[in-house]
């Protein structure tokens, strides 16, 4: 017990508390603009924090991270461009909540889910991270195949009408990540001498084409930039009973984001999916759910900030990372001469607990940035159109651009921001293109890998039982649309 | 003969034939001998096979629409071509002029000919002030971007007069 | 009116002349912004005969933050920083394995002030025929740092089948030919290619299972029993090994490692394979070779101090100070390697 207060006063004192206020705040900053992450944020930092103790640096980089995660769903609710892929769901009933002038309460609604879905994760994160870790452990192959062909198969799932396009967009979301070196055995595919080509197409500047071009594109096709939003002043952040509406959906996404955390490789993207279907779904008015729907957007960042508390636990206890963020988190511990692992419990338990109460603390830091800033965030929107939309425009050329300082990177977003209002206009949706690229590679490079170490046996998914059910899962779900049909139309009959 | 040129239909034709420039692709892969795993092939060649049975399907049921004369009114259709026209110019010539020129003279550029463009001034014609004024604030936009990005976050931006 | 929009016009026009000169680490060429300064009071005194560095110089690393590469690059140049007073401007430019870094450094000029830390990838590329160029393109700086292929085993699976050596295991795999499977990095990958030099020198029979990147997901992969083996870097391996659920058996290089002092080398055991990604320092063909000489006195200073040592044994990997002669050595024979197994 006398840890946890020697960790309260470590993290509290005048050399680390304003590292971890500045984390915080850094982290947002880059989770907010288009095209930094917070993954770029946290690898830009693991430098700096050679001369910190590691307690300190890591406390920092876990305060970037969180913030990071948060930050996205600002430019996401106000210019309905992610900043972070994790915050790809939320764009979809933030950003016309803030059009409808509610901005402010936008981001009252998301700061407070995030800080539910950190809090949670953070919790389950300190009672649970010994024993719920050794399941990482138990990831192999087939289990990672398992998880890529299961959020796969859950756009089936859900895309309801537009099935067959949905389907198309995720084949060819796919598709486009089988450019470049195959990840397993190197041989070219579809690069066509052009190197630049040879790792295939990087995901932010992808994404952020889709996303963030492609809505400058919109915006000034359909004229929409002409209109000036009056953003409502006064009550402009969601009041009680409002966000006390919401708590369930906030703790089940919470609780949804943390265990999909825990899964290595799976991350924001697939955690806010999940949930944000799940909430769609068991809602009694699904209809609303596109329109500005708080629900949604809780689902959605309740669920992303869930995923950063639940992908620590196996970086920390098995040194696995659980996303791409806590992988270059590692890179830190071993700038420090720190090796995460089943030892670290009993080699640095001070530092454990420094890294929960730093957590925690984090979260707090977030949920006061967010609500104090919400005001100063909302007004941004009272730029004139015109002007903001060119500089959010440069924002995500540059975001592409800076990822790895490459100029095909920066082509990538105009050239995804053209395919994206293409779509737009032949009603193609996005999200399943985006998931089928998030998921491709993990599908594909595992899929292979367990083959081989089945030598071809198809059977070897079905032998192991993590991925038997996500196997089963996946069944399930390709056949839900027909099952639908069949129910819908038993109904009728009745 | 219109009639049946949905967009639905449109597409789905688009998407048959780039499957199969996708399938042609996939077949010029190298696959090396492997004997447990799948090649390197397997994959795109399931998805180009995918692809055009969902096309194929896509077409079928675009076509029966337009038949039944279900035609929708169709969401985001571009009114002004030329204003997007130029738009897409403006951002290639700022790809590839990003090397050369560098980051400061492209983008104070591309926000000053984008903000002219797109706002509205008060007075309600578009006079020398009005340019001027656009051009300040490109130019202070732009030397924001950099102290953020260059400076403060330690990005390296090519610029006209250092070598990245 | 008018007043105001001048006010602002100079404003505008200050602030970016501001940040023209003073800012930016791309380095600063006339002026002599901050970087520059610090480089020409430290050179002076370090090169001798050419007047070098008098700026920043940008050190490409072709790998992802965060990832061993680039962190042993980064120590590596700092700790030059600190003994002479340069500047590095560290741009990560990852693609292909190296691949795209090392083609842009094809591109750019050779006056020594574009550097680029590579690994063996640099010799690999062109025997797997990804790539028409290799070490024998670039003049080689010095080598600082060598990471030997080890081969661990998952501990519960080498207990079971009481396989307690180097020699243990191979027994083993020749009782039981293809029973094992021993993940590693992709086809075409430094420890991917080393273990099946091993493979052919020992004369075993493997079920290599080749993963996307490098060898960390192998090295999971082990820990989980997934596979019951694996071939990757040192570094790589350490966190587990220390978890105590992987262990070395055998490491690809003429000396025991300090820091696994219980695993055998393969040559004790009786084959001569030696495997690791060599990590050097290169600069584009033709640069001068008094500046190389600078150069690579100043790396060489840098990866033998203590903080050096330190800092790469404490992860597992090798600190290694040679020459450029030296280092393109070691990639010509990495190279005959390679191609009798590519």
């Amino acid at each position: 017990m006398d840890m946890f207060v020697n960790a309260l006063m470590q993290v509290f004192s005048l050399s680390s508390l304003p590292l971890l206020i500045g984390g915080v705040g850094l982290g947002i900053i880059f989770g907010a603009i288009p095209g930094l992450t917070a993954t770029m944020a946290v690898a830009l930092l693991v430098p700096f924090t050679y001369v910190m103790q590691p307690a300190q640096g890591i406390v920092a980089l876990v305060g970037v991270y969180v913030g990071g995660v948060y930050g996205g769903s600002i430019s996401a609710c106000l210019v309905n461009i992610p900043g972070t892929p994790a915050s790809m769901l939320t764009t979809i009933d933030g950003y016309p909540m803030g059009q409808r002038g509610e901005a402010g309460k936008a981001i009252g609604y998301a700061t407070v889910s995030s800080f539910v879905g950190g809090i949670m994760s953070g919790v389950i994160l300190i009672i649970f991270a010994g024993q719920v870790a050794k399941v990482a452990y138990q990831f192999g192959p087939a289990e990672y195949f398992g998880i890529a062909f299961f959020g796969l198969t859950l756009i089936c799932a859900v895309s309801g009408e537009n099935l067959i396009k949905g389907l198309i967009a995720a084949v060819v979301g796919l598709m486009i990540e089988c450019v470049g070196m195959d990840p397993v055995t190197s041989v070219t595919r579809y690069v066509f001498g052009y190197t630049p080509l040879l790792s295939g197409f990087e995901f932010i500047p992808v994404m952020i084409g889709l996303f963030g071009m492609r809505e400058f594109f919109l915006q000034i096709s359909t004229g929409r930039y002409r209109f000036q939003v009056e953003q409502r002043v006064g009550k402009i952040l969601p009041t009680i009973g409002e966000l006390l509406k919401q708590k369930w959906v906030m703790l089940r996404s919470g609780l949804i984001g943390t265990l999909i955390g825990i899964l290595p490789g799976a991350g924001g993207p697939i955690a806010s999916f999940l949930s944000y279907e799940l909430s769609r779904s068991t809602s009694s008015h699904p209809e609303t759910f596109g329109t500005g729907e708080p629900a949604g957007l809780c689902s959605s960042e309740a669920a992303n900030n869930g995923v950063t508390g639940g992908a620590i636990i196996p970086m920390l206890t098995l040194g696995i990372p659980g996303d791409a963020v806590t992988a270059v988190m590692l890179g830190a511990f071993m700038v420090h001469n720190i090796n995460p692992g089943p030892n670290l419990f009993t080699s640095s338990p001070d530092l454990i607990y420094a890294i929960y109460v730093g957590f925690i603390v984090a979260n707090v830091l977030m949920l006061l940035y967010g609500l104090l800033g919400a005001k100063l965030f909302a007004k941004i929107l009272n730029v004139p159109m015109g002007t903001l939309l060119p500089g959010v425009a440069v924002l995500t050329l540059i975001g592409g651009y800076a990822i790895r300082n490459s100029l095909l990177d920066l082509r990538v977003v105009v050239i995804f921001g053209v395919l994206g209002y293409i779509m737009a206009c032949f009603d193609f949706p996005i999200v399943p293109m985006v998931l089928g690229l998030v998921l491709g590679s993990l599908c594909e490079s595992n899929l292979r890998s367990a083959l081989t170490i089945s030598k071809g046996s198809w059977l070897y998914f079905v032998e192991r039982p993590i991925s038997l059910v996500f196997v089963v899962l996946g069944l399930v779900m390709l056949v839900s649309p027909i099952l639908r049909q069949v129910m819908k139309s038993r109904t009728k009959e009745k | 003969m219109k009639k049946w040129l949905t967009k639905d239909v449109c597409s789905a034709i688009f998407l048959l034939l780039f499957s199969v420039w996708w399938l042609w692709g996939a077949s010029a892969i190298k696959v090396q001998s492997f004997d447990n795993g799948l090649a390197a092939d397997y994959m795109p060649k399931l998805l180009g096979w995918l692809l055009v049975v969902l096309s194929v399907v896509q077409l079928v049921l675009g076509l029966l629409k337009a038949l039944k004369g279900e035609v929708r009114e169709s969401d985001p259709v571009p009114k002004n071509h030329l204003v997007m026209l130029g738009l897409l110019a403006a951002l290639v010539a700022y790809c590839f002029a990003f090397k050369p020129l560098g980051f400061i003279v492209c983008t104070t550029l591309f926000l000053f000919g984008t903000t002219s463009w797109l706002n509205d001034p008060k007075a309600g014609k578009k006079d020398v002030i009005f340019f001027v004024k656009q051009l300040v604030i490109s130019m202070v936009i732009t030397a924001m971007l950099y102290l953020i990005f260059a400076v403060g976050f330690k990005i390296s931006l090519p610029t006209l007069w250092l070598q990245m | 009116m008018k007043k105001k929009f001048l006010a602002l016009a100079l404003a505008g026009a200050m602030t970016l002349s501001l940040t023209a000169c003073g800012g930016g680490n791309g380095g600063n060429a006339s002026t002599g912004g901050n970087g520059g300064g610090n480089a020409s009071t430290g050179s002076s005194a370090a090169s001798g005969g050419v007047n070098f560095p008098t700026k920043s110089i940008t050190m490409i690393i072709p790998y992802d933050a965060g990832g061993g590469s680039d962190l042993i690059n980064r120590r590596a140049c700092s700790i030059v920083e600190q003994q002479t007073g340069w500047s590095f401007t560290c741009t990560n430019m990852p693609g292909g394995s190296g691949a795209t870094g090392y083609t842009e450094l094809l591109n750019r000029d050779n006056d020594g002030y574009t550097l680029l830390g590579c690994t063996s990838t640099i010799v690999s590329m062109k025997q797997m025929g990804i790539l028409d160029i290799d070490h024998n393109d670039f003049d080689v700086v010095a080598g600082f740092n060598q990471e030997i292929c080890v081969l661990v085993a998952n501990t519960n699976w080498a207990e079971k089948n009481n396989i307690n050596t180097l020699s243990d295991f191979i027994d083993y795999s020749k009782a039981n030919p293809g029973s094992i499977a021993i993940g590693t990095s992709a086809v075409g990958g430094i420890w991917n290619l080393d273990l099946l030099n091993a493979a052919s020198k020992t004369g075993c029979e493997w079920n290599v299972v080749p993963n996307a990147g490098g060898g960390a997901r192998a090295v999971i992969d082990c820990a989980g029993g997934s596979v019951q083996a694996c071939a990757a870097g040192a570094f790589e391996v350490f966190g587990q090994v220390e978890a105590g659920s992987v262990k070395v058996l055998g490491v690809m290089t003429d000396e025991r490692l300090p820091f696994y002092p219980d695993a055998e080398t393969f040559q004790e055991a009786g084959f001569d394979v030696i495997g690791a990604t060599t990590r050097s320092i290169l600069a584009p063909k033709g640069t001068d070779p008094e500046i190389l000489t600078v150069l690579e006195k100043a790396f060489m200073d840098a990866t033998s101090s203590q903080e050096f040592i330190d800092f790469c044994e404490n992860q597992g990997t090798s600190p290694w100070s040679v020459s450029g002669q030296e280092a393109f050595e070691t990639y010509n024979m990495e190279m005959d390697i390679y191609a009798s197994v590519a």
